[in-house]
């Protein structure tokens, strides 16, 4: 049997090819975007958490002393 | 190590490789060449049902890219209880009866559930649809009510069941069946009142 509504998407489908690389464009530039922010966030945030923690009292984990290794016995 | 020197690419993804599978690549790995599979299959079909439903070429366009950042963000969230189609569908056809709604081109989303359930409503024959010319079928659909609209659209072109409806639009199967009754009625009504003659 014939279905118009499947030829009917298929012609909107033939439709969108010329614009379907520019879209693809658009959502590769917004996701980088997001990307970049995610990683300036990752790279930061710890650091300033640890500004937070020290001026609210707390150790930053980055002053603790580093443990002696050099002693096997230990 | 093999991965950054030589990047995956969409053409090295077999083809019949199933959508989730595709996702769950995609989710351990975060290379887009996988979500590049996915725009292929679903972007024109996307498109088709925006351009359906917003009417406009540019909105369209605009609208496909908005529901694949929406699918992009929230492919974590794909539970795979219903078929990827159906999910991503659900989101497309939400997004555009609410890009209506906000615009409030079309008082039929408004008045939606006014309409008691007790009406009589003739059946009209799936073939009386699905055998029109497409020519016609575009100038039908630009007349009837957006969500008369989506009803058929999920169920002639996507192939939904009335439970997949149900899902999408949160309405008990019932009211899925008469509501697209009801959309086949309008459609045949606007037929008659554009095509006099026949």
């Amino acid at each position: 049997m014939r279905n118009s509504f499947k030829e009917l998407e298929k012609e909107n489908m033939e439709r969108f090819e010329k614009e379907s690389q520019n879209v693809k464009d658009k959502i590769d530039g917004e996701t980088s975007s997001f990307k970049f922010i995610g990683d300036v966030l990752d790279l930061y945030f710890s650091k300033v958490m640890g500004v937070f923690v020290a001026m609210s009292g707390g150790k930053d984990d980055d002053n603790k002393p580093k443990k002696d290794n050099s002693n096997p016995a230990d | 190590m093999i991965n950054l020197l030589y990047p995956l690419l969409t053409r090295d993804i077999p083809t019949t490789m199933s959508d989730e599978d595709v996702i769950k690549e995609y989710l351990a790995t975060q290379n887009s060449a996988y979500f590049d599979v996915l725009y292929k299959r679903y972007s024109g079909k996307i498109f088709g049902k925006c351009i359906s439903l917003l009417k406009e070429e540019a909105k369209a366009a605009d609208a496909t890219q908005e529901i694949f950042m929406k699918i992009l963000l929230n492919l974590s969230k794909f539970s795979g209880k219903s078929k990827f189609s159906t999910w991503i569908y659900s989101i497309t056809y939400n997004f555009c009866i609410d890009v209506i709604r906000r615009a409030k081109k079309d008082p039929s989303l408004l008045v939606d559930d006014i309409e008691t359930k007790h009406d009589v409503v003739d059946d009209i024959e799936d073939t009386y649809l699905l055998e029109l010319k497409v020519s016609r079928l575009k100038v039908i659909l630009e007349e009837i009510p957006a969500m008369d609209k989506s009803f058929l659209l999920m169920k002639y072109q996507d192939d939904m069941s009335i439970r997949e409806i149900s899902e999408i639009t949160k309405k008990s199967e019932s009211a899925v069946k008469m509501k697209i009754k009801r959309a086949k009625q309008k459609f045949k009504k606007t037929y008659k009142e554009i095509y006099k003659e026949e």
